[in-house]
């Protein structure tokens, strides 16, 4: 037999190394082959599998159906556990009556809703605003419920024939409950399966994200077929909360963020393989269970166990296939965009600084009233923490908004950043430091990305935010990196050619004004980048990898050049984080406190560096509006539900707040007719696509071809790029 | 920006309130007189006194507070709410009460957020308004300087009174200013490497009881999700040893672990023949832990044993469950309002709805207008300055009228003791009189160890 050694094998090799070396060496003792051990890890990894598993499928079949991954899978499960809670236990409805309810009526009520409101108009846009449309819908569900059913109130939902007695195996018992949620994982996989490939709905479900226009013509009603995908996979969703929610407790943050370790299993899966994402489930289920059963690791590496998903997910996306350069989805979405000239550039920064100054300096009288006076100190620092965070931002325009490569890695590598800056310099405010550090992050960015650049834009978001799992777990936890016993502040003020850049408590303004100058004058330098030969490779990337390459950009060499710039701009941000906050815990950066970063930018504008400087006025207008109003009750529930309202307005408004307002404020000036004719351009093309929405449905079925509906359709079909203007015949041949 | 804490913040505040403490006494909680003879020594002084503004905070009519807790985080809103309702609730009976220091209390509340930031500006706000914190409870507040160097109305860097409930942070915990209600168990002099702590073994010798001379030996469940509460459990695990019970396993568990999860402890119990258990994380991890052992039909436990964690409605929901469950706090029970005044108003102020945080932060209440009334006792009500209220908590006798131990220092380890067992859906007193806490200076121990060498050696 000849073994062929490409890459896929060596990489398994190595990975199988490191593996073996990893559970040798941390190898607790405990006798592999004694029926306790072995009972113990096969019952504990699979019951934990079969939770891991009903999640994951349910993911998959959202994203085969619908093409979007959903980050609020589990947070719909988690709502609709609550719901059942609420009937099962509350209003004593009985257990089948309440689920009935539960995932017959009220989940699908929910996909409909999700997708006529939301999810129809993130279709066609950007995958950033794919996934943070649904970030923000995680966030949004997990505040409702939490606000619907406080967390000071206990609640239980008992487990399935919790009084009787399981079936014994080996030393250990499998619960009903557990044995269950195995088998209804299964069949689930079994039946979805069946569904997409074997029934007319489901090949109609992944029709329609195929092309939806081409569906239609063959007879399936797109409309109806997506809220059918979006109520299927809130159904699986809850019907996942409500086995779980007896194993986890009914605790929104248990139940919600298990869709990590779902994101790792459906990875598995290739997002595509229903059974796949089952096994995929077991695979980590049993790799937990392993752990616990057979590993003990050291004081280093004491958070390792934790890792273990994001580990795995590294480990599948290693080996999904190369992804194809897509060709024929190529679509003119918008008119070259106008370059800010440096000129408006530099203006841009100075009004930056401007603004900043002069709320600093208490000269903006709307800012200067007796909350803000008192507690103007407070507020410098919290600017300051903003700017921190717009730093951040600033460094995701390249990657997200150029590239178009989605990094959610980009605070834990800020974290990086600070923990390393507390090592060098950080201590006695040496600038050096800072440049060490840089030198240290650019480098780290791109290794980040190293196994997921030849991957498409979703697999390589799922890798950096494993990656961000990792160092939150892992890498600041060890204690070389972070000692868990240190305490107290970490950082001294920054010392430049001799003068202190004060952080102390009493005079905040000196570090902040650092800050602005700093964040302008990388601003300007990003609006400078925007202008040349780079930035245009990495635009080109992004809207067409497949003609970028035909031209003769290496996608390699400049996709390793952003990652690399993004790296480098996130650990100078880190530096700048640790100085604001003067200490650090091991906690300090977990990664889903990273998402809020990149979901804001996204309702900016991921493209415009401005939006970054936006974004952190964003992140300042929730704890002013308290300040200015007394802190308001209703201000908390608008902060639950905040990121929802994000996710709404990235859908209506994809290209983000600041394009849209730019626009629309210079088509105001009488020089700026590019600005007029962008405006015209984009309401004709939406004006093109609400057609395609209303009318091409049964066209040619149940409603006659006429001229007009040809015209059309040759527009909807890109058979012409020119935008008729021609005002739609209504033929009222809706059926 | 919000700090997301997903998952680790249930376990921090397991470990929290694990050694939840009150002040040193004797042998017997008889209440501290003092506290009501300065209160009525203040009060004439009040008579014919011109008050004048002597402090940031103190006007002529009011004395104005901060109290700063965890409450508007995204993942947990009204997190440590409790405080804060507690501390409201405090200054409308305390202003319906005589007032303090011949003066309205008006407290102001500061969201923390569960953000070290937040908390930092949070201090810098009470600095810059206000006369002390009071009642606080914030997880993560690692940097305390300004609690040290906190300008007066006079300019001069005083430092800032901090009378907290819950003092999570080492830093806070051994600030110079600090007050902590709570035990601390750190000597303070230093905060890394092999060091002599303070723990408490009150529970484990009423325990040790309930076996009749037969061995006690246990898993002990630490609450795993940041290495500070797991260094934290390795003093309770040494006190175990120290209190004579065999630790079979230490074993940590995950705020986020699926009841799946704990198969494996309990499997490591069945292997280990154990006949006793303690949960040092928090009422959840327990309640999955009681549901697991019964799912895997092992009944070999005659104590479970679990933290003032436990001591939650949340707890009460796992019904027949966690039945026999034995909880133990250093403070007079809630269903023993009617023995103890300071207790019943405390719990008549809330509406009936006690919780332990908002009891701690009542309590710090307390300890805070005790110190007001001992200076205006002894020197006049104009003579309220955040220097005095150092001065005066540093060796203040306080019991909060008996509802807790008797303690005379800033940062004191209780002796006294109160064991409940969950029974027929309610705590039941089971050690001495209702309305009493058992106090014995053997139920507090040292303990050398590193924490962080000891955390280590933990699966």
């Amino acid at each position: 037999m000849r073994i062929k050694f490409n890459a896929k094998f060596i990489s398994a090799i190595v990975v199988g190394v490191i593996l073996a070396f990893v559970i040798n060496k941390n190898w607790g003792g405990a006798t592999f082959l004694s029926t306790k051990n072995l009972s113990t890890f096969l019952v504990v990894g699979i019951a934990l599998g079969g939770i891991y598993a009903i999640t994951a499928g349910g993911l998959v079949v959202t994203y085969a159906t619908t093409g979007i991954f959903n980050f609020a899978h589990a947070a719909i499960g988690c709502f609709l556990a609550f719901v059942y809670w609420q009937l099962s236990v509350k209003y004593h409805i009985p257990t089948l009556l309440a689920m009935a309810i539960t995932l017959l009526v009220i989940a699908p009520a929910i996909g409909f809703l999700l997708d006529k409101v939301l999810m129809r108009r993130l279709r066609d846009a950007s995958l950033v605003v794919q996934l943070m449309a649904t970030v923000g819908l995680m966030l949004t569900f997990m505040g409702i419920t939490l606000t619907v059913w406080s967390p000071k109130t206990g609640r239980t939902l008992e487990h399935f024939y919790e009084q009787s007695k399981g079936v014994q195996l080996g030393s250990v018992v499998a619960t009903w409950h557990r044995i269950i949620t195995v088998i209804i994982a299964l069949l689930v996989a079994v039946a979805l399966r069946w569904l997409l490939y074997r029934t007319r709905l489901g090949i109609s479900m992944r029709a329609v994200v195929d092309s939806r226009s081409l569906a239609g013509l063959t007879g399936a009603k797109p409309s109806i077929i997506s809220g059918s995908s979006w109520a299927l996979g809130c159904m699986t969703a809850g019907l996942a909360g409500i086995l779980i929610a007896p194993e986890t407790g009914l605790v929104v943050e248990n139940l919600a963020l298990i869709i990590i370790v779902a994101a790792a299993a459906a990875a598995i899966a290739q997002l595509k393989s229903i059974p796949m994402a089952f096994v995929g489930g077991l695979i980590i289920g049993l790799a937990t269970s392993f752990s616990s059963t057979f590993l003990q690791f050291g004081t280093d590496w004491s958070y390792a166990r934790e890792a273990i998903p994001c580990v795995i997910l590294f480990i599948a996306l290693l080996f999904l296939p190369q992804a194809r350069l897509e060709t024929g989805k190529v679509r003119l979405t918008k008119r070259t965009e106008r370059l800010t000239k440096p000129w408006e550039a530099g203006l841009g920064g100075l009004t930056m600084v401007l603004i900043v100054g002069a709320w600093a300096n208490g000269w903006i009288p709307w800012f200067s009233g007796t909350n803000w006076g008192e507690r103007s100190t407070v507020w410098l620092g919290r600017g300051a923490g903003f700017l921190v965070f717009g730093l951040i931002m600033l460094s995701l325009i390249p990657l997200i908004g150029w590239a178009g490569q989605v990094s959610f890695a980009n605070y834990a590598i800020a974290g990086i950043g600070a923990v390393l800056f507390s090592h060098f310099g950080g201590q006695d405010g040496n600038p050096i430091g800072i440049v060490f550090v840089v030198l240290v992050c650019a480098p780290l960015g791109l290794a980040i990305a190293l196994p997921a650049l030849r991957l498409k834009g979703l697999y390589l978001a799922l890798a950096t935010m494993a990656f961000a799992e990792f160092t939150d777990k892992v890498l600041v936890r060890h204690p070389s990196m972070l000692d868990p016993s240190s305490s107290g502040v970490l950082y001294k003020p920054l010392r430049i050619l001799g003068i202190t850049i004060s952080t102390d408590a009493a005079d905040r303004k000196a570090f902040l004004m650092f800050l602005i100058v700093t964040f302008a004058l990388l601003f300007f330098m990003l609006e400078l980048l925007r202008r040349s030969r780079w930035a245009r490779r990495w635009i080109a990337i992004s809207d067409s990898p497949a003609a970028a390459a035909t031209i003769g950009i290496n996608l390699t060499t400049s996709k390793m050049a952003v990652f690399m710039l993004s790296g480098a701009m996130a650990g100078f941000a880190g530096c700048m984080l640790g100085l604001q906050t003067g200490a650090l815990r091991v906690d300090s950066f977990p990664m889903f406190a990273g998402l809020p970063i990149v979901l804001l930018l996204a309702v900016q504008g991921v493209r415009y560096p401005v939006a970054a400087f936006m974004g952190a006025l964003g992140l300042a207008s929730f704890p002013a509006i308290s300040e200015v109003f007394g802190n308001p009750s209703w201000l908390t529930q608008l902060a639950l539900i905040g990121p929802g309202i994000g996710a709404i307005a990235m859908a209506y408004r994809p290209e983000g707040a600041v394009f849209y307002s730019g626009r629309d404020l210079a088509g105001l000036l009488p020089w700026r007719n590019d600005a007029r004719e962008e405006k015209a351009l984009l309401i004709a093309k939406e004006r093109a696509e609400n057609i395609e929405k209303d009318e091409i449905n049964g066209m040619g079925l149940s409603r006659p071809f006429t001229e007009d509906k040809v015209a059309q359709l040759d527009r909807v079909l890109s058979i012409t790029d020119a935008v008729d203007e021609t005002k739609m015949v209504n033929t009222g041949g809706h059926s | 920006m919000k700090r997301i804490r997903a998952g680790v913040l249930i376990a921090a505040l397991s470990v929290s309130v694990l050694a939840v403490g009150c002040g040193r006494s004797g042998s017997d909680s008889s209440s501290d007189t003092t506290v009501k003879s300065s209160s009525s020594a203040a009060s004439a002084k009040c008579k014919d006194a011109k008050l004048e503004a002597t402090e940031i905070g103190v006007s002529a009519d009011t004395i104005s507070v901060e109290v700063m807790a965890d409450t508007g985080s995204p993942l947990a809103p009204g997190l440590f709410q409790g405080n804060v309702d507690a501390m409201m609730a405090f200054a409308k009976y305390v202003n319906a009460n005589g007032g303090i220091g011949c003066r309205q209390l008006k407290v102001e509340s500061w969201d923390s957020k569960l953000d070290a930031a937040e908390s930092k500006n949070g201090i810098i706000n009470a600095c810059k308004n206000d006369l002390a914190m009071v009642g606080g409870n914030s997880l993560f507040n690692p940097d305390v300087t300004v609690l040290g160097n906190c300008a007066d109305k006079a300019g001069q860097p005083a430092g800032l009174p901090d009378f907290a409930a819950l003092a999570n942070d080492i830093n806070e915990q051994c600030a110079a200013n600090s007050w902590v209600l709570q035990a601390v168990a750190e000597p303070c002099t230093t905060l890394t490497g092999s060091r002599t702590l303070k723990a408490f073994v009150g529970q484990y010798e009423f325990y040790k009881t309930l076996f009749n001379g037969t061995p006690m030996k246990g898993l002990y469940l630490v609450p795993g999700d940041l290495p500070t509460t797991v260094q934290s459990s390795t003093i309770q695990i040494e006190a175990q040893r120290k209190a004579g019970i065999t630790v079979t396993d230490a074993m940590k568990v995950s705020g986020r672990a699926e009841q799946s999860t704990f198969t494996t402890y309990v499997q490591a119990m069945k292997a280990s023949g154990d006949n006793f258990f303690y949960n040092g994380s928090n009422d959840v991890a327990m309640t999955k832990m009681r549901k697991e052992a019964a799912a895997q039909g092992f009944n070999d436990i005659k104590v479970w044993s679990c933290s003032l964690a436990c001591y939650t409605e949340n707890f009460k929901t796992g019904g027949a469950a966690v039945d026999g469950t034995y909880v133990w706090t250093q403070f007079i029970p809630f269903e023993e309002a009617d023995t103890n005044a300071a207790l019943k108003a405390y719990v008549d102020a809330l509406g009936g709805k006690p919780d332990s945080f908002g009891a701690q932060a009542w309590q710090a209440g307390m300890a805070f207008k005790k110190a007001v009334d001992d200076i205006v006792a002894a020197k006049g009500p104009n003579a309220i300055t955040r220097t005095a209220i150092i001065e005066t908590m540093k060796t203040m006798s306080f019991d909060a009228d008996g509802w807790i131990g008797k303690r005379s220092a800033a940062k004191v380890f209780s002796d006294c003791i109160a064991i409940m067992q969950f029974k027929d859906g309610k705590f039941q007193r089971v050690t001495g009189k209702p309305g009493t806490l058992d106090c014995n200076p053997n139920y507090v121990v040292t303990v050398t160890l590193d924490p962080q060498v000891e955390a280590a050696k933990i699966k």
